[in-house]
């Protein structure tokens, strides 16, 4: 099933809203939609399930408009940020929810929607909760319920809403591979809205950032990590060291003089500012350095703390645990190996 | 509950104490007293006084009026409840206001505006005789005087709850192919059942014993427009004071009954909570 989503916008006065969305999701995809609270991405997925209007634009399904389908007729799976599992009913009650509301000429009869939520129960892995009550289960079968009965109409579209914002960060990992597989598997086209970014990198396809109601970008993550579109899409994506100075000639010269020049795309001179993960950066020795202040382990890596000289800037990198640790009151010359360059405003230099 | 000291000492005795007294004098005392006096002659003249036509049918008046009344007021409350709950509107809060205004203002008045708008001279009284409708005087006036003073209690017990439930569940339900019919019976309706019941129970306590706006548009009519709490003040007024203190107790065990039951529920309630 194919998903077109073509300049939605949506007004809500106060610079909240959607202006001019758009992106198409294929067949059996799986899009992440991130950004900081009031980007506008529970909104743009509540639109696409039809609980909300857009004051423009078209939602297509296969190149059908689904706008004049009220969201009742839309049969696409929703999964709740709580869940909203229906609290009088049992598991296997909100599961077999949506064939029991069916009119009664598509209604299945009693033993076919008993199968039906057993084999569903079965899929999601919590086959012995059928007659457990909501308020008896843990986030995580909770979450698997919800999923459940989102999948017992055979949706052809998936939307989760912060599916995993109210599991402990424990059961958060385990749940999020196990649902990425499952998708996988039933080849479900999905759009899950998140404002976790590493979640959102590891789990999808294509990762689409928005903020105050734009998109910024819709591209996969290794895309989004090595051509972020500004400034903002990389620092959004994560942990983010910045580094202001100069291009000329074809080199960017940072300010500080223990970090090393590199070649800059030719053309462009003025100030600019170079930002790279933590991780991606070396240190040689050198009496001009940045002053190493504390190194402390990090799974694979060391966390090294250092001290510009001159400004005084303090910062933290991230080094392969395998290589030695420079000791404390070193100086040390940073080498950037993947910097990414950026106009003062935030636009990029390529 | 936390503790703060593990002995209760002379102080705490004290508070308890005085709570006890005030209980006892304020809330029980009165309720025992209604009993020993309908049963001050024995129980032989209190069976009979409550078998005289007019108490028999004050009695049937007033089950009469509950049950439309909590009909009426438990359909247009949940109605009313959710369509508050879900929608923002304007003069929203103007209309929640006015919504609770029964229960702060004197029923004498709610009694006296259904007189000013359909007694003999009121606005539409002219009207109303002309086309033979009788509201004044009759059970429709005091059916519309007890509909006016208890219609905030099923609003103000079920929006509580549909506001802390929010929409999601709704939603879901909608989104899972739930039509306005099923979207009800299936999911709104059993949502609030506790909250819903509750609210109907308190309704019905009230409406069983409203006196000051039934004896505004009812006329004293013993045998005829007397509600159980109309016909005991005529029965008193009248020195018949063990059949007034015998239906008192009558009217006061039915009232009883329906709190008793309102515990049950909550209690079964938040046992499954």
């Amino acid at each position: 099933m194919n998903l077109e989503i073509d300049s939605i916008s949506l007004d809500y006065g106060a610079g909240r809203g959607l202006d001019a969305v758009g992106f198409t999701v294929a067949p059996g995809e799986f899009v992440a939609l991130v950004g900081p609270s009031g980007a506008g991405k529970t909104t743009l997925l509540r639109i696409i399930g039809g609980l909300a209007r857009a004051s423009a634009g078209h939602v297509r399904r296969d190149g059908v408009d689904l706008g004049s389908l009220p969201a009742r007729r839309r049969n696409i799976g929703f999964v709740f940020q709580d869940y909203a599992l229906f609290p009088h009913l049992s598991v296997a009650g909100n599961v077999a929810f949506g064939l029991k509301v069916r009119p009664r000429r598509l209604r299945p009869s009693r033993a076919e929607r008993r199968a039906r939520v057993a084999e569903l129960l079965a899929l999601v892995q919590v086959a012995e909760l059928a007659e457990a009550r909501p308020a008896t289960l843990s986030g995580g079968q909770s979450q698997r319920v919800a999923l459940a009965r989102a999948l017992a109409t055979d949706p052809s579209l998936l939307l989760l809403d912060e599916p995993f914002g109210a599991l402990d960060p424990l059961v958060r990992r385990d749940i999020r591979v196990w649902l990425r597989a499952l998708q996988q598997r039933l080849g479900l086209t999905t759009v899950m809205v998140t404002h976790d970014r590493q979640e959102a990198m590891e789990i999808a396809d294509r990762v689409a950032v928005l903020r105050g109601g734009k998109l910024l970008q819709i591209d996969t993550p290794a895309v989004l990590e090595a051509a972020p579109a500004d400034a903002f899409v990389m620092r959004f994506l994560g942990e983010t060291l910045e580094f202001p100075g100069r291009v000329e000639a074809g080199v960017f010269t940072p300010v500080s003089s223990a970090i090393a020049p590199f070649a800059a795309p030719p053309g462009r001179a003025g100030e600019a500012v170079a930002l790279i993960r933590p991780w991606q950066v070396r240190l040689s020795p050198a009496p001009d350095g940045a002053q190493i202040d504390e190194t402390h382990p990090a799974g694979a890596f060391h966390r090294i703390s250092l001290t510009l000289p001159g400004t005084g800037a303090a910062f933290e990198i991230l080094s392969p645990a395998e290589l030695p640790t420079p000791a404390r009151g070193q100086r040390m010359r940073i080498e950037l190996l993947t910097p990414r360059l950026f106009t003062p405003k935030g636009e990029p230099i390529r | 509950m936390s503790r703060v000291r593990d002995r209760a000492d002379a102080r705490d005795w004290l508070v308890m104490a005085a709570a006890c007294a005030i209980v006892g004098v304020l809330l029980i005392a009165p309720l025992v007293l209604v009993f020993v006096q309908a049963f001050a002659d024995g129980w032989r003249p209190a069976l009979e006084a409550l078998r005289e036509p007019e108490t028999l049918s004050a009695i049937r008046l007033t089950l009469f009026v509950a049950v439309i009344v909590v009909a009426v007021n438990s359909v247009f409350g949940t109605i009313a409840a959710w369509l508050l709950a879900r929608f923002d509107f304007r003069f929203k809060a103007a209309l929640l206001t006015l919504i609770e205004l029964p229960v702060s203002i004197s029923p004498v008045i709610g009694g006296l505006v259904w007189l000013l708008l359909f007694g003999a001279q009121g606005w539409f009284g002219p009207w109303c005789e002309r086309h033979g409708i009788g509201l004044m005087f009759a059970w429709p006036g005091i059916v519309l005087a007890t509909l006016f003073v208890t219609f905030p209690y099923v609003v103000r017990t079920a929006l509580p709850l549909l506001e802390a439930q929010g929409p999601a569940q709704e939603e879901a339900a909608v989104l899972l192919g739930a039509g306005w019919w099923s979207l009800w019976a299936r999911v709104i309706l059993p949502g609030m059942r506790l909250a819903l019941l509750s609210g109907v129970l308190l309704t019905t306590a009230r409406a069983l014993g409203e006196f000051g706006a039934v004896a505004v548009v009812s006329g004293h009519i013993p045998g005829l427009t007397n509600t159980m709490p109309l016909e005991i003040e005529t029965l008193y007024n009248g020195y018949r004071s063990t059949a007034a203190f015998a239906l008192s107790a009558t009217l006061a065990l039915m009232a009883l009954a329906v709190i008793a039951l309102r515990t049950l529920i909550r209690r079964a309630g938040s046992v499954r909570a």
